[in-house]
């Protein structure tokens, strides 16, 4: 008797704290037709297929996402971890060769949710397209990154589009439906998150980088993606492209915040979908709720850095990154990362000095399962080698169109993308280390460095193996912080 | 001898042209019904396929079918067709009309309800009188039928003067779900009103649309036309293969 009261009460509380309909809905999630749009015509579209693996990997996630709506959408939540998840998983393990169209199989949750889909599909659009210009090869990296704008101005003009604002997360993750999905279908959840996680690292894979040096950075990240990130149960929040395409989220933050709103709605949707209690009335108002408040067309006229804190027009960032919204337990440039608990996004993720704010902009570390900025390639090879398993490392060089990719095996050996690329390493005071620890494209080019900079004469240029033997430890700048994880309560880990 | 070369000629150049969905059904892609919903706004699609009629009491006939839609708008397309066909008991080719055809999706499925679109077309002699020009209409109703398959009703009118009604029940099954995702079974039985002479139409078909590549469906497919009003069409096999390709 105490225990149905408690589920009467427990039930009428959620439905109670339900939030209502906004009076200017738009008008377009009543509309009728199926409305579907063709992409932007272009050279590159379909350049995806050049990292054939990755492009496998994407077209699965579709199958991914539409076989667990098709399934929460007739009301099977109780198979969502078995029976659900294993037909999916099937599938992620044997990915199609060929684009799927998400509505074919997910039929019930069109007919149910179709005003959703088209958000989703529009918004997924956008992300293939993105990965497209990035993979072209036809295209100067200049090009490309005006094509990308272009194309933000293109998925703009639907009424569909989703803000390019940073939204504050821990407003949008906390309702009263909010985290249900993730606590009661873990390894369902767990597939969601890992789809999100290679559909914003893929980013930093592509961005700048020649197209001839992107597939290999996909050998390390799609077998990250296989066995770990799928099946990642232990994440506390899902991931956000700041975290794993720091270069592309500082560069695109319309476009990093879109993708991280799109991800944040299939959580609401999975959260709404999952929550028992709810009539299916009650689900389609949350869901056109959720809609609503990631639109573009809810935040028009806003601008990124403004807003009340922890409420819907929070568009507050931190300071050094304008493609993320404010996390949970945020505080200006420091965040709560999985994997690697609290770091400055300000700071080098390895001395914790702060990153320089003129070129060359430094190095990017990709490894068990995060991406980090540092400040040096001395910082990037040795916070990659704390790290067990593979890495890649993304570093600038004297010249800006030609980007080092480095990547190394299980036992650390590097391999380069440039044959010819000389490395400066004069050990010295961290402060200075993107001075004394640089890459260059050639031997001829670390003369003209070391002529123009004569306090570094006489030091002769490393070759990949001899700068790979190298290693300096961890730098006594490093500072921790010391903060429980904002996730958890009481310091649980 | 030039007709098999003039054939594949067409048959590659479409190759290197050709793109599309599977799941999307247009008519005559391979079978003469289609779904309740137009082609993707701002999309262009090439239709083309080749048709073999085999007859039971005359030589056969060979149809090279080619189609341009353009997503004028949401939910709406613009066609230009052209049909050919080549008579071998005449050695002739018929077919110096362009088909002219809007669509307009009405409704998409919602909840028990089905996609409801229409068509309204015109087929125009390029030489002649436009007054000669054959007007059709036709209602299409798409529903689900049990989890991935369709049902898709269309129901037809056509004439020039004295009218003439036809009804297609057509049937779409996506083969291999949820391994595969490439194909899709077509099936199609249709009554109409001969326009030819006093009786009726009527015809069965089986047909398949497989992706062959992300902008590339290849189709084909098979009819058998059991009655007609015409003796002479009577039993006549029809054996379509096809290509669509948007951009």
């Amino acid at each position: 008797m105490i225990a149905l009261l408690g589920l009467m009460l427990s039930a009428g509380l959620g439905q109670s704290q339900l939030p209502p309909l906004p009076p200017d809905l738009p008008s377009w999630i009543r509309a009728k037709g199926m409305d579907e749009l063709y992409y932007k015509s272009a050279p590159y579209n379909w350049s995806i297929n050049r990292v054939p693996k990755f492009a496998r990997d994407m077209y699965a996630t579709g199958v991914g996402h539409a076989m667990a709506y098709e399934a929460m959408s007739k009301g099977q939540v109780s198979a969502l971890d078995t029976e659900t998840f294993s037909k999916i998983d099937r599938v992620l393990r044997n990915p199609p060769k060929l684009p799927v169209d998400e509505m074919a199989i997910s039929p019930t949750f069109v007919r149910k949710y179709g005003y959703l889909e088209k958000v989703f599909d529009w918004a997924h659009t956008l992300h293939f397209q993105t990965i497209d210009v990035l993979a072209y090869p036809g295209w100067s990296n200049a090009r490309k990154e005006q094509e990308l704008d272009e194309l933000w101005s293109f998925y703009q003009s639907e009424p569909y589009a989703l803000t390019g604002l940073p939204m504050n997360m821990e407003y949008l993750d906390g309702f009263s439906y909010s985290k249900r999905f993730r606590q009661q279908y873990p390894k369902l959840n767990g597939l969601f998150w890992g789809y999100h996680w290679l559909q914003t690292v893929n980013y930093d894979m592509l961005f700048g980088v020649p197209t001839a040096n992107q597939a290999a950075q996909y050998e390390v990240l799609g077998e990250r993606y296989h066995e770990v990130e799928l099946y990642n149960e232990t994440r506390d929040f899902m991931p956000m492209t700041a975290e794993l395409s720091p270069r592309f989220a500082k560069r695109f933050p319309q476009l990093a915040n879109a993708f991280d709103n799109l991800h944040m709605l299939h959580d609401n949707v999975n959260d709404i979908l999952a929550q028992p209690g709810l009539t299916d009335l009650q689900r389609e108002q949350q869901i056109q709720i959720a809609i609503y408040r990631v639109l573009d067309s809810t935040h028009r006229g806003e601008s990124p850095g403004s807003g009340t804190p922890n409420s819907l027009h929070d568009h507050r960032h931190p300071p050094s990154m304008p493609g993320m919204g404010m996390m949970v337990g945020s505080d200006e440039d420091e965040m709560y990362m999985g994997g690697m608990g609290w770091m400055n996004m300000a700071e080098c993720g390895h001395c914790s000095v702060p990153m320089p704010a003129e070129e060359p902009w430094g190095a990017t570390v990709t490894a068990n399962g995060w991406t980090m900025s540092v400040r040096c390639l001395m910082c990037a090879r040795d916070m990659a080698s704390e790290t067990p398993g593979r890495a890649i490392i993304r570093a600038a060089t004297e010249d800006p169109k030609q980007l080092l990719i480095l990547v190394s095996d299980d036992e650390g050996n590097w391999t380069s993308n440039l044959a010819t690329v000389v490395f400066l390493e004069k050990f010295g005071e961290h402060p200075d280390c993107s001075g004394w620890s640089r890459a260059f494209t050639s031997t001829a080019a670390l003369n003209s460095y070391l002529v123009a900079n004569p306090e570094y004469a006489g030091m002769p240029g490393l070759s990949l193996a001899d700068w790979s033997k190298l290693n300096q430890g961890k730098p006594d700048t490093y500072r921790r912080i010391d903060r429980p994880n904002p996730y958890r309560k009481d310091g649980e880990e | 001898m030039k007709l098999p070369f003039a054939l594949a000629i067409w048959f590659t150049a479409s190759l290197c042209l050709a793109q599309s969905d599977h799941n999307n059904l247009d008519k005559e892609r391979p079978l003469t019904f289609e779904d309740a919903y137009s082609i993707a706004y701002r999309s262009y699609e090439l239709q083309t396929g080749f048709s073999a009629f085999a007859f039971q009491k005359r030589q056969p006939q060979y149809g090279l079918r080619t189609e341009i839609q353009y997503g004028i708008a949401k939910n709406r397309d613009l066609s230009i067709g052209w049909d050919p066909v080549f008579d071998s008991q005449s050695a002739r080719v018929r077919g110096d009309n362009l088909e002219l055809s809007y669509f307009e999706g009405l409704t998409r499925e919602i909840g028990n309800s089905p996609a409801v679109g229409y068509r309204i077309e015109a087929e125009m002699p390029t030489t002649g009188s436009v007054r000669d020009a054959d007007v059709r209409a036709r209602l299409v109703l798409t529903k689900r039928a049990k989890t991935y398959d369709k049902f898709h009703l269309n129901l037809g009118v056509a004439g020039n003067g004295k009218l003439a009604f036809g009804a297609i029940l057509g049937y779409s099954l996506p083969l291999g779900y949820p391994r595969q995702f490439d194909t899709t079974l077509l099936a199609e039985l249709a009554v109409e009103q001969s326009r030819q002479a006093s009786g009726q139409n009527h015809w069965a078909g089986l047909g398949i649309r497989r992706q062959v590549d992300v902008t590339t469906v290849l189709d084909y497919s098979i009819r058998m036309r059991f009655r007609s009003a015409v003796t002479e069409n009577r039993n006549a096999l029809i054996f379509t293969v096809g290509l669509s390709k948007s951009f």
